[in-house]
């Protein structure tokens, strides 16, 4: 692989995410909402956390790289469009939802999905159900895209070398005219990022809107990644890993609260998280979200033990309330200020 | 004791491990195949793509022998598990087209790629451009010349390759992707394609010339009887079985060239 010279990256705080969804429905309508065969694509989706997510069960599902080795794991199962994203469906605008006519007696959807049958399944069906007993219940919002991964695996699993990694930014992207939709970067994608468009018969994936990055607009250069314009919570920092002057660098590097999301799987991702706050249970100390779940999910890097990563949890925690503190208290912080992220500029450092 | 020489000889201590640990994870052929001399003969029959057309009674079959091949490029996660390791080959030709029929036994006929986890059967035929390709796809000197057939495509696909991971389509194949105000109206390979009673009948037509400016990519065949000097030519087949995740390198193929005659 060709020395990559720039990284994009892209930074999430989930204390900010409301799971609003919008930027799922910003890159759905960008990217996925006119070709037949993208109908249950997400490049990028919010997933309700504990849940099974999108596709489900993906966190369980295996590839990338054994034990922090360069082998690619290919063993892992295929998803199933109907059984693990849930069968495409859409809303019966002409029985239903019109103004006039149409027959009110069939569904609203069509096809149905059926609640109580094993395999219907869809895009955020987890949403808000959480784990925990009132009044400590608990969830909170995972947004995903594709990582960019600085050591990616669909590049390594793809024999056709269809899956590239960009040099000049690091984004991975797939050939739609070398793909020849053999499905090991399925296979290789810890994340399950990379979905099949049965149409097409290729395998597509998220772009990181490569093109609104090509072809910046002069009247507004903020214009990037859909997911991350529309974001109302402003939760999400994108820039070059290499711009030491970025919040997201000081955010990652100075400040260290930003994570990665399970590095064991050993890709090095290029997506950071911070990991969410929770109020103390119910006469206890501890955090209503379990650090041993964030432990379990969010890491630094592939050899990190678990104890580590634990510690790592908590010490951004530290981080986070210790600087809450000093605000709360009428001093200042670099880190809050960041956090709080005034303006789009703020956030938007490609 | 020079450097080159030092090099030479730790490359022969390790080239007989090296041979049996390809043999073992199946990287060369199990057991060598018989070539075999694969008639074309000349007919005057135009409705070979019917595979019962009476022409096929007509003509010789062969059975040629396929062996396991695995990617050298992937993890050998899938073994191809045919039981049948075999094809039946016909062939002839009218003077303008060259019809070849294919027939092996398959319990599922897999033709639907709609889920991420459903692949389809497929099967091809590689020609070389030039006398010294690899077998296994050619080789980035010596390109080959592939039809490739699958189950679930509207037309076999003409291929170009120059090693394994280089497969080219030409821009007359069957792409679900490409603009269709760029697609030629009539492929130059077409085919017809039955499964019956646990059997695919696959029957692939293309011209016989290969002029580049009218045929895309295919190696022309000249039968011996038009240039005396022609009429020999180098052929092999690769088989998927899509039920068993077959695709790329996963799949059987004949471990040796045979000839394609047209006499």
């Amino acid at each position: 692989m060709a020395k990559i010279t720039g990284q994009v990256q892209m930074l999430f705080d989930l204390n900010k995410c409301l799971g609003c969804q919008t930027c799922t429905s910003a890159c759905k309508t960008a990217w996925t909402d006119k070709d037949q065969g993208q109908e249950y694509m997400y490049w990028n989706n919010v997933e309700t956390v504990p849940g099974r997510g999108y596709p489900k069960g993906w966190q369980t599902m295996g590839g990338g790289f054994k034990a922090c080795t360069n082998q690619v794991d290919l063993s892992a199962p295929l998803p199933s469009i109907n059984r693990d994203y849930g069968a495409p469906w859409e809303y019966n605008y002409d029985e239903v939802l019109t103004t006039e006519g149409g027959d009110a007696t069939v569904g609203m959807l069509v096809p149905a999905p059926r609640p109580d049958a094993p395999n219907d399944y869809s895009s955020n069906w987890d949403e808000d159900v959480g784990a925990g007993a009132h009044p400590d219940a608990y969830y909170f919002y995972l947004p995903r895209i594709c990582n960019h991964c600085s050591k990616p695996a669909c590049v390594a699993a793809c024999p056709r070398k269809a899956v590239y990694k960009r040099e000049e930014d690091g984004i991975v992207l797939i050939d739609q005219d070398r793909c020849r939709g053999y499905r090991y970067c399925i296979k290789g994608c810890p994340y399950k990022k990379i979905y099949w468009n049965p149409i097409v018969k290729k395998s597509q994936k998220c772009i990181f809107c490569y093109p609104r990055l090509e072809n910046e607009d002069p009247e507004n250069p903020l214009a990037k990644n859909f997911c991350v314009t529309q974001c109302v919570g402003r939760i999400r920092w994108v820039a070059y890993a290499e711009d030491t002057t970025s919040n997201l660098y000081k955010l990652v590097n100075v400040w260290r609260v930003g994570l990665r999301l399970h590095p064991e799987f050993g890709t090095e991702p290029n997506t950071f998280y911070i990991p969410p706050l929770s109020p103390r249970v119910t006469n206890g100390t501890a955090p209503r979200i379990p650090t041993d779940l964030l432990a379990e999910m969010f890491g630094d890097n592939c050899s990190q033990t678990f104890e580590q990563r634990k510690a790592r949890v908590e010490e951004v925690f530290a981080i986070l309330e210790q600087e809450r503190a000093k605000v709360a208290a009428g001093g200042t912080s670099e880190l809050v200020d960041i956090l709080t992220s005034y303006s789009e500029s703020d956030r938007i450092q490609l | 004791m020079s450097t080159s020489v030092l090099h030479l000889k730790a490359g022969l201590r390790r080239l007989p491990i090296a041979l049996v640990a390809a043999t073992l994870i199946g990287l060369l052929p199990a057991t060598a195949a018989v070539a075999a001399t694969i008639q074309a003969p000349l007919k005057t029959a135009t409705d070979g793509l019917d595979p019962n057309a009476t022409v096929w009674s007509t003509v010789p079959q062969y059975s040629i022998a396929l062996d396991t091949v695995i990617s050298t490029a992937g993890v050998p996660q899938i073994l191809p598990k045919a039981k049948w390791k075999y094809v039946l080959v016909k062939a002839y030709q009218d003077g303008t087209d060259i019809y070849f029929r294919y027939q092996w036994p398959d319990p599922v006929p897999d033709m639907d790629v709609s889920d991420t986890g459903l692949f389809a059967d497929g099967f091809a035929m590689e020609i070389p451009y030039g006398l010294n390709a690899s077998i296994a796809m050619g080789n980035q000197f010596e390109p080959v010349n592939i039809l490739f057939w699958r189950a679930d495509l509207a037309n076999p696909q003409n291929i170009v390759a120059g090693g394994a991971g280089t497969v080219q389509t030409s821009p007359d194949s069957d792409d679900a992707d490409m603009d269709p105000a760029t697609q030629p109206p009539v492929p130059l390979s077409v085919h017809s394609q039955s499964w019956v009673n646990g059997r695919w009948t696959i029957v692939i037509k293309r011209p016989l010339s290969g002029d580049i400016s009218t045929n895309g990519n295919l190696v022309a065949l000249v039968p011996r009887s038009i240039d005396s000097t022609k009429g020999n030519y180098r052929i092999t087949f690769g088989q998927w079985d899509g039920g068993n995740h077959e695709r790329d390198g996963v799949k059987l193929v004949t471990g040796s060239w045979q000839t394609l005659y047209l006499p």
